[in-house]
């Protein structure tokens, strides 16, 4: 009789295992570093046919390890053994972690295991005072890229600890994080130029190339400057060099002068060109006085956006300008600012070589008014009047965000952050609010990312060993809804 | 029996497909870890070297420190006779009341940095697989990270004495070291410039990478901070006999220190600025080494008078060093010395970026800080006044002697020196030669303090400029910074801390 108890135990407890014998298994789960890229860590997991399986990983935040805060690795879905990576690990930390494996409402989750990261990792270049953004913290991520060779695209957090980076052997001039969750940088080897390249890179970000685009290849002549970016149907779109051979003869050039000149280039993944639009289908360079002085260079777009009904904004550097392109024509629609634009504007509105471009949800212009002096009211640029000692001294950059009434051609201010005088950039930069309460502005001259209030109180920055273009802040770099 | 035996088959039936039914539940996986993490992911050739490149970047510490803008020099020649500091920042170190501990406390920062920098350099580096490197081998980039981190060593122990000797980096908030004695901290930079000399190739087409003459130079150096004249000897005469330097004769002295000449095969090791914008890789020295009214330099500092007026007549020389100045705002010709109270040297001037602002005027004022000026750590001048000095010490005024102190005076348009003179003559003559050759390089703290005359020297300059003040030996070392004593119980000071 006691065997047969022994038998009833064995069958009840059979029974109890119904449920979980349907939950997936987790078998190997093999955890290795990345070649190259100390802040990549690749786990595989083996798992029962068809299960989906993501890492929750977590490090402690307070000596008695009751505090802690929790990430989710990016899901790997429908398969028997997944190629997993954390993309959003800090150095020198100790990491706890489970697999957790599910399949329609079934979930199991493995033993806790632990991992630690590299201690440090000095042969990349970043920044060196970390206590001087202890005042600031913040949701969310900061993108930015290292100009220097070998090029770093980096991703830091709201602590300003690094979380993510990507290397390159050339050196990146521009990088973006795109709204499909991947890179995008314009490479160069020069450590000369300060934004223009001739290949885009595109990186998911596992660091995986997705897409390389190369001048001289696959019909693509023009060079890549200041911008380059998704638009809502995935399409690369970028600024360009266009060179036009003209005669000068008239304003004292010559016969066949060549003038480089700005343009759009929109590219689908197949490297085929879906639109291009050039700065010579709108304005003629003769109507520009001063056009054998700027021909090298003429007018400098700095900027590019893409508005949701398709038409295109570019900035101009050497006009103070916005300009509004019909995304279907190419027609200039309008000009915002300068000395010949459309608009009425207050003079406390005027923005001088802007950059950093963007329209909000609700239809409003955000740029960084870097205040270079480029052009004020009354003041129209000039070379030989301006007085060795007042050139830009008291300059101020500010982050403006622009009411613009189309049907009046009234741009108002409303809202503007004045940054800090000692971190004005008379050039480059980018500026963006991360919160209601935190202010991100990117002041490419002197090397730093300046966090403020937004009346312009400074609140810490952290100094970069190299230069970056702009700095954009990442409200996340992926969904983890499926963790919850 | 036999239903015992019915009851024992059932139930070893029942059992079996019990433990079928079990197994069953659990498929073929079972959970296991593998794998491990490597401490380092670096296994490049460019991560190498980018590891290398870090630590030149710490000799500049983002254009504002250490070799930049003039801070290192300050506190070597800026504590002498042959550098004057009258701005408000560094009057206290000027007039040498030291009371404050942190008055150099920047630069044992920016010089730990370096080290740090170097000692994960080697680490790492160590580390990688020797299939990777092409370019470079792995050798000399070891040999590049020890060479720049003897250098580091050599400028601690020169400031302070005896330091922590810190040869692995820094991986945690650990206790910090003791100073080692320093003796020992001097056969660890030999041991590095030694390694060095073997592994260096020799000169590059720039002095801002380290090189198997650097090596021997600072090798020298090194022994010379020891007294051992002979080994220093060899050392120099070892570098000398690379053929790789020379005086530069191309034009006028002043301008070897033109942007355009930073290349020039005079400098032995120099501290590069990139240039690149005013915040990144540029130097500021064209800032810190000139007065506003003369250039739109933003330091009161220059060459003291009785240094000045020790400057023989028809030396080119003066065309660096000098009393009459034209005034920024108008042109007008005005006197430095009534000015300032001392002879400006333009070694640093503004209007020496041929490069990157060339002319006069508000155009030589245009990109503000940013130059691609150098900072000259090693020059072949120094190499020949110090072979002057060495064959003097153990040959007395040799014609070998001669012959390398005339050719530095040739070049500035001197002529011989007087003949015949003493071992004691010589050795003054020398030590005059280096103090104007020099002045604002950083090199008379070391030459006052090898040839005895530290204390003489100071106080006499002292008692001229009219500080009241006794210079004694104590005054050899910097104070260790405050924030080092507070934070690390194995941290002694120095005697001035004390002042």
């Amino acid at each position: 009789m006691r065997n047969l108890l022994v038998v009833c135990l064995l069958v009840l407890q059979s029974c109890n295992q119904i449920s979980d014998r349907f939950a997936p298994k987790i078998g190997v789960i093999e955890i290795n570093s990345v070649k190259d890229n100390a802040l990549k860590i690749k786990i595989d997991v083996e798992t029962s046919d068809g299960s989906d399986v993501y890492i929750q990983y977590w490090r402690y935040t307070n000596a008695g390890q009751t505090d802690s805060v929790i990430s989710y690795s990016p899901i790997s879905r429908e398969n028997n053994l997944h190629h997993l990576m954390l993309v959003d690990v800090n150095l020198n930390t100790k990491y706890n972690f489970n697999v957790v494996v599910q399949k329609k409402s079934l979930k199991r989750n493995s033993k806790t295991y632990h991992f630690k990261t590299t201690s440090k990792t000095p042969w990349v270049p970043y920044y060196r005072d970390s206590d001087s953004i202890s005042n600031v913290k913040f949701d969310g991520y900061l993108h930015f890229h290292s100009r220097q060779i070998p090029g770093y695209m980096f991703i830091t957090n709201g602590e300003g600890k690094l979380a993510s980076y990507y290397k390159n052997e050339a050196n990146f001039k521009v990088s973006k994080w795109t709204n499909k969750e991947t890179l995008l940088g314009i490479l160069s080897n020069d450590t000369l130029h300060f934004t223009n390249g001739k290949k885009i890179i595109e990186y998911d970000k596992f660091g995986n190339t997705l897409l390389e685009i190369e001048t001289g290849k696959d019909g693509i002549e023009q060079s890549f400057h200041h911008e380059v970016d998704l638009d809502a149907n995935g399409d690369v779109m970028t600024l360009v060099y266009n060179e036009k051979i003209m005669d000068l003869s008239a304003v004292g050039g010559t016969k066949t002068d060549t003038i480089k000149g700005d343009g759009i280039l929109v590219l689908n993944h197949k490297k085929e060109i879906v639109w291009q639009w050039s700065v010579f289908d709108v304005v003629n360079p003769l109507d520009d006085e001063s056009i054998l002085k700027s021909k090298n260079d003429w007018l400098h777009a700095n900027g590019l956006f893409k508005d949701k009904q398709g038409d295109y904004y570019v900035s101009f550097r050497n006009i103070s300008q916005v300009w509004k392109i019909n995304g279907k024509t190419g027609n200039l629609v309008w000009k915002l600012g300068g000395v010949d634009g459309d608009f009425k504007m207050p003079d406390n509105a005027l923005f001088s070589g802007q950059h950093n471009i963007r329209f909000t949800n609700t239809n409003e212009l955000v740029l960084l008014d870097n205040g270079n002096l480029r052009f004020k009211p009354g003041y129209k640029q000039s070379t030989n009047s301006v007085n060795m000692l007042d050139i830009n001294a008291g300059a101020q950059s500010r982050l403006l965000t622009l009411t613009l009434d189309t049907v009046n051609m009234q741009a108002s201010i409303k809202d503007v952050v004045p940054f800090p005088k000692k971190y004005f950039t008379h050039s480059q930069g980018s500026a963006e609010y991360i919160n209601d309460s935190l202010v991100v502005f990117c002041s490419t001259n002197t090397n730093r990312i300046v966090f403020t209030t937004p009346k312009g109180e400074l609140l810490g920055n952290m100094p970069l060993e190299y230069s970056t273009y702009r700095v954009q802040y990442l409200h996340e770099m992926y969904d983890t809804s499926y963790a919850n | 029996m036999r239903e015992k035996n019915l009851f024992k088959i059932t139930s070893y039936y029942l059992f079996c497909i019990c433990f079928i039914a079990l197994s069953g539940c659990s498929d073929d996986l079972e959970e296991e870890l593998k794998g491990q993490l490597s401490e380092s992911s670096i296994s490049t050739e460019s991560d190498a070297v980018a590891l290398i490149d870090g630590i030149y970047n710490g000799f500049l510490d983002g254009g504002w420190g250490y070799y930049a803008s003039g801070v290192l020099a300050r506190a070597t020649d800026g504590i002498t006779d042959v550098f004057v500091l009258n701005d408000t920042k560094y009057r206290n170190l000027e007039t040498y009341n030291w009371t404050d501990e942190d008055i150099v406390s920047d630069l044992w920062a920016s010089i730990y940095t370096v080290v740090d920098r170097a000692n994960w350099a080697v680490l790492l580096i160590e580390g990688i697989d020797e299939s990777a490197f092409s370019d470079v081998t792995k050798e000399e980039l070891l040999a590049e990270a020890k060479f720049l981190r003897g250098l580091a060593y050599y400028d601690l122990t020169g400031l302070f004495g005896d330091v922590p000797l810190k040869l692995e980096p820094t991986k945690s908030d650990e206790v910090g070291l003791a100073r080692t004695a320093v003796e020992t901290v001097y056969e660890q930079i030999e041991a590095d410039f030694e390694y060095a000399v073997t592994y260096l190739p020799g000169r590059s087409y720039t002095p801002g990478k380290a090189s198997k003459g650097a090596a021997y130079g600072f090798l020298a150096k090194t022994q010379l901070r020891q007294l051992k004249w002979a080994e220093a000897g060899v050392n120099i005469d070892n570098l000398i006999a690379l053929g790789d330097y020379n005086l530069f004769t191309e034009s006028n002295f002043l301008e070897l220190f033109y942007e355009s000449n930073v290349l020039d095969d005079e400098f032995i090791f120099s501290i590069m600025s990139l240039g690149e914008s005013y915040s990144t890789a540029s130097n500021h020295h064209l800032k810190f080494f000139t007065p506003w009214g003369y250039d739109t330099g933003w330091a009161t500092v220059g060459l003291p008078v009785n240094i000045y007026n020790e400057i023989e007549t028809g030396d080119e020389r003066n065309e660096v060093y000098f009393e009459e100045y034209p005034y920024l705002y108008g042109g007008a010709t005005k006197n430095a010395i009534d000015d300032f109270g001392f002879a400006i040297n333009r070694k640093f001037g503004s209007y020496n970026r041929d490069v990157t602002a060339p002319g006069t005027g508000y155009v030589a004022y245009q990109n503000y800080g940013i130059s691609k000026m150098g900072v000259p750590v090693l020059r072949y001048s120094d190499v020949l006044l110090l072979k002057a000095e060495i064959e003097n010490e153990l040959n007395g005024p040799s014609t070998e002697a001669y012959n390398a102190i005339n050719q530095v005076r040739n070049r500035s348009g001197l002529p011989n020196l007087t003949e015949g003179l003493s071992a004691d003559g010589f050795r003054a003559a020398v030590l005059k030669e280096r103090a104007i050759e020099l002045a604002g390089e950083g090199q008379r703290k070391d030459d006052l303090i090898r040839q005895g005359v530290f204390v003489s020297t100071l106080n006499q300059y002292a008692q001229e400029q009219g500080y009241s003040v006794t210079i004694t030996e104590d005054y050899q070392l910097m104070p260790i910074p405050r924030t080092e004593l507070d934070l690390n119980p194995n941290m002694e000071p120095n005697p001035s801390n004390n002042f």
